[in-house]
């Protein structure tokens, strides 16, 4: 450097000079931050309008022009987790399912109770058949952490599961979320007719009934609470109840005018309902054997390899018919017990053998059988 | 009463130098930092004022030309230094230049650096960085009037604190200025270039917040076969080096063999090529690192990888070919994430057992085409640890490093220059380091066949037979002309004492009585090379008086130029 005589002033110099480049490297650095923040600034404007843009062409069904639009915005800011959850959207919604996971699972790993994230998880996750990792999302979704005024949401995404896990017949499993689902929600009719609707659609038609009396408490005479009651009552073997339900809607679907139809005819035909004079069971029950017969013969027709088993039947019917006279019904009335079993099992045989009934008394035959079988 | 000044003692003096130097090294690193940082931001204000939120056809065609054909006027004029990465002239300046690096420089590289990246050229912007911060360093050392060792001493550093912040890497910026500039991985300059390193990405983080390069998956080797994977990436990779920077080397030789007067548009031709291919692939546009991280993410096909390696291919190698100043840290990175892609799909196509992620081929893809084209494989592991914050990820990294190909290459991609004038001093540069490392002994530097002259001849006569001696071939003629020229030196030197018709015996008197042998160090020749006058003679160990040869500057020189192991 210098020379040992000249040292302290030159030292005094280097020293001097260092302050002044630490002078300027600090002035250096408030104006790079400066320019840094406005760049952020323009930055995140930026990812503003490119948000924008993607997400309308989203809305438009333009996923690709989405995927690309949201790219831009995402590698603009990376902060915001809207941008990124829509791009994972715009993925899912151009068929990269795979890229979009693994977006939703990055930003999963920043927050593992966003619900919205985990619902977009379980939605992939149910594309892609994994109804385990569904359910997994599904329930770290619903039991995540959900801001203020979004409760209705999560009732909504818990129906989404249910209806999610009926249509892959996971029914144990569904009617428990229904359960779930009925103890938090709001008491109103549409969301008890709605709750009805699961329970019966889970195989819980008790329960069902309950959600559509409490709406029907709510709002007497509402047509889908009808509707659905009938619906629970028909599938609890209670026809009387379900005729009149159904009688009272004041609309009924196609599926459920048939229900009312066989609903009336299992109450019309059924020759062990209480309070019945001996004829009019005899006259029932000879109606069903002749019913029965006619459909035997009829199945025997379309299906002659199944003959065999049906023939046997048909021999079954035909020796009921000594049986079925008034005085021997008086002398044994458990024949008419056994009479109706006959039927019951030959429409049975024909409804495995030629496909479920299509007409309403056959059914109603059927019905009348399951609702006897139990107790005889 | 007075108080007595009391002179610092030499070693008082060095300890004081050594603190301010230290406390320069902070300094620098910090502006370094700001450099980098400051670069980075100005070429995205600037990209996006010249391109707006998106970009209409008419954009992306006419303005790299526009834009080239000021900024090939500014390097052609003003700043003819400054093409290229910049890495290849750092790396000139500390080994041939002593460290100086003018002025102009690190201003010309920022703005020349800034308007060919913001134009779409397909560059990166850490090479650049990197010429900026040495500048800066060399500058101020130059300003502080230190002494050339301390000047070119900070060239490394600087370099260091500008990658550590543009990468967000402090420890390969560090593995780097060892690597790469100081060309020894036991450089003494260590400590000082992780101090510049700490303080610039402190600079950094506290700028930009500590927001890693790329967002990466976490990495796993799902499968130990996946090693054979890895390793047929390396040799993909290494392919694809080679491939790249024959390339480009090619490139620019046809860019070179244009008349002169072209030279000054040729940065504008570039361009319009460039504008042309940003047409069709605008995702090749300037640094490309979101393209780097949609790759990493496994967010993109086979066929769309393909389509941007291709691209940035041709990209890359136009840009720098026709002279624009940006680098090809970012394009190596670029590149080797979308080669690392592609292989990725295709083993997990063809693999019958579970594989990672196509983001992790990717990952490991960007090390081995940064380790194949920067010719930095340290570096390249550092900086994909540093980057995934991973320690499984060193395994395949080590994996996919290029087997051996890239020293097929003549030269890496970016130690060839934009200039005729760089491209020689680069090489020079870098043979010389290469062959530093094999030259060991006295007996690899000296010349064996010498002109002798009897002690008793005069000045005059000895003067004569060293010019008159003759050699044969060119090697030999070379030994011999460095021979006369020593000697002629040493009895210049004799006849401007006035012993002229003296015999040379009563004047060559060696400042040293010690010997030196065939068998002495390097170190120890060159320390000793200095206190004789520019010419050491090598005598045998059996037998003293017999001389083996002698160590000049020249043959010194001519020793270290060879090709390693010739």
């Amino acid at each position: 450097m210098s020379a040992p005589d000249s040292t302290p002033r030159f030292i005094q110099r280097e020293v001097v000079l260092l302050a002044i480049l630490a002078l300027v490297a600090s002035v250096a650095f408030i104006l790079t931050r400066e320019v840094a923040q406005r760049q952020q600034a323009t930055n995140l404007s930026d990812a503003a309008a490119w948000y924008a843009i993607g997400e309308a062409a989203l809305d438009a069904g333009q996923a690709e022009r989405a995927v690309a639009s949201l790219r831009q915005a995402t590698s603009r800011n990376r902060d915001d987790r809207r941008y990124t959850l829509t791009l994972a959207r715009a993925l899912a919604a151009n068929g990269q399912s795979d890229e979009a996971r693994a977006v939703l699972l990055g930003l999963r790993e920043g927050g593992p109770d966003d619900p919205d994230v985990n619902i977009e998880l379980a939605r992939l996750a149910v594309r892609r058949q994994d109804v385990n990792e569904a359910l997994r999302f599904y329930q770290s979704a619903l039991y995540g952490i959900w801001p203020p005024g979004r409760e209705g949401e999560r009732s909504r995404l818990r129906v989404e599961l249910i209806r999610m896990l009926l249509q892959r017949e996971e029914r144990e499993r569904a009617l428990s979320e229904v359960v779930a689902l009925s103890t938090n929600l709001p008491d109103d009719a549409p969301s008890r007719i709605e709750a009805g609707r699961l329970f019966l659609a889970a195989g819980d038609p008790e329960r069902a009934l309950d959600q559509f009396g409490r709406a029907l408490q709510l709002t007497p005479g509402d047509g889908d609470a009808l509707a659905g009651a009938g619906e629970a009552a028909f599938a609890r073997a209670d026809y009387a109840a379900a005729r009149r339900y159904l009688s009272q809607a004041p609309e009924l679907p196609e599926r459920l005018q048939d229900l009312r139809a066989v609903a009336r005819l299992v109450l019309e035909q059924d020759p062990l309902e209480p309070r019945l004079p001996l004829a009019t069971r005899r006259a029932r029950l000879v109606a069903a054997v002749e019913r029965a017969s006619a459909r035997l013969e009829q199945c025997a027709a379309s299906r002659p390899a199944a003959s065999a088993s049906l023939e046997a039947l048909q021999a079954e019917l035909t020796a009921l018919a000594p049986t079925l006279e008034l005085r021997a019904l008086r002398d044994q009335p458990e024949q008419i017990d056994h009479g109706l079993d006959v039927v019951y099992r030959v429409e049975r045989a024909a409804a495995d053998s030629c496909g479920a009934p299509t007409a309403p008394e056959d059914r109603a035959l059927l019905r009348i059988g399951e609702r006897h079988r139990g107790a005889s | 009463m007075t108080r007595l000044k009391v002179p610092l003692t030499p070693q008082q003096l060095r300890l004081r130098e050594n603190q301010i130097f230290l406390a320069l090294t902070i300094v620098i690193g910090v502006l370094a930092g700001l450099s980098a940082v400051l670069f980075s931001l100005a070429i995205s204000f600037t990209t996006r004022a010249f391109f707006g939120l998106e970009p209409s056809w008419t954009r992306l065609l006419f303005i790299p030309p526009a834009v080239s054909l000021v900024t090939g006027f500014l390097l052609y004029r003003y700043f003819p230094g400054v093409r290229g990465s910049g890495v290849p002239q750092t790396e000139a300046a500390f080994h041939l230049n002593g460290g100086v690096i003018p002025p102009s420089v690190p201003f010309g590289k920022f703005l020349t650096g800034v308007l060919c990246i913001s134009s779409g050229h397909s560059m990166g912007r850490e090479g650049p960085s990197v010429q900026i911060g040495a500048g800066i360093a060399s500058v101020i050392g130059q300003w502080l009037r230190l002494s050339p060792e301390r000047v070119k001493e900070l060239v490394p550093v600087g370099a260091a604190g500008a990658l550590s912040a543009a990468f967000n890497t402090p420890v390969a910026a560090v593995i780097f200025a060892l690597e790469e500039i100081i060309g020894d991985m036991n450089a003494t300059l260590l400590g000082s270039t992780v101090v510049a390193s700490v303080a610039s990405v402190i600079v950094e983080r506290s700028l930009l917040g500590n927001e890693p390069l790329f967002h990466v998956p976490v990495y796993h080797l799902v499968h130990p076969a996946e090693l054979v994977a890895y390793a047929a990436l390396g040799v993909v990779g290494g392919i694809v080096s080679l491939g790249f920077s024959q390339g480009l080397l090619r490139l620019r030789a046809a860019f070179r063999r244009l008349p002169a007067s072209t030279r000054v548009i040729q940065p504008a031709m570039g361009g319009l090529a460039i504008g042309m291919l940003l047409l069709v692939v605008p995702a090749v546009m300037g640094v490309g690192y979101d393209s780097v991280d949609q790759a990493l993410n496994g967010g993109m096909l086979a066929g769309t990888m393909a389509i941007l390696l291709s691209a940035k291919l041709v990209g890359t190698m136009i840009s720098y070919a026709s002279g624009n100043a940006g680098g090809i840290f970012a394009p190596s990175l670029y590149i080797g994430a979308m080669v690392g892609g592609i292989v990725g799909t295709g083993v997990q196509w063809l693999s019958p057992f579970p594989t990672a992620d196509i983001g992790a081929y990717a990952l490991v893809g960007m090390g081995t085409l940064f380790a194949g084209i920067i010719r930095a494989p340290m570096t390249s592991v550092f900086m994909i640890f540093e980057i995934t914050q991973d320690y499984e990820i060193l395994v395949p990294l080590d994996g996919g490093q290029p087997p051996g190909l890239h020293d097929l290459a003549p030269l890496p991609a970016h130690a060839e220059s934009t200039t005729r004038s760089c491209s020689r001093t680069t090489c020079t540069c870098r043979r010389r380091r290469h062959a530093a490392r094999f030259v060991r002994t006295a007996r690899d530097l000296m010349d064996a066949e010498l002109p002798t002259v009897s002690g008793a001849a005069s000045m005059d006569e000895g003067l004569g037979a060293a010019r008159g001696s003759t050699g044969t071939g060119r090697a030999g003629g070379r030994a011999r002309q460095s021979g006369r020229r020593g000697a002629g030196r040493a009895l210049e030197a004799a006849r401007e004492a006035g012993a002229w018709g003296e015999p040379i015996r009563s004047s060559w008197t060696s400042p040293s009585a010690l010997a030196h042998h065939p068998d002495h160090s390097l170190d120890v020749v060159l320390a000793r090379l200095a206190d004789n006058s520019g010419v050491l003679p090598i005598v045998s160990r059996s037998n003293v008086r017999r001389v083996e040869g002698a160590v000049t500057a020249d043959s010194v020189l001519r020793a270290v130029s060879r090709p390693p192991g010739s």
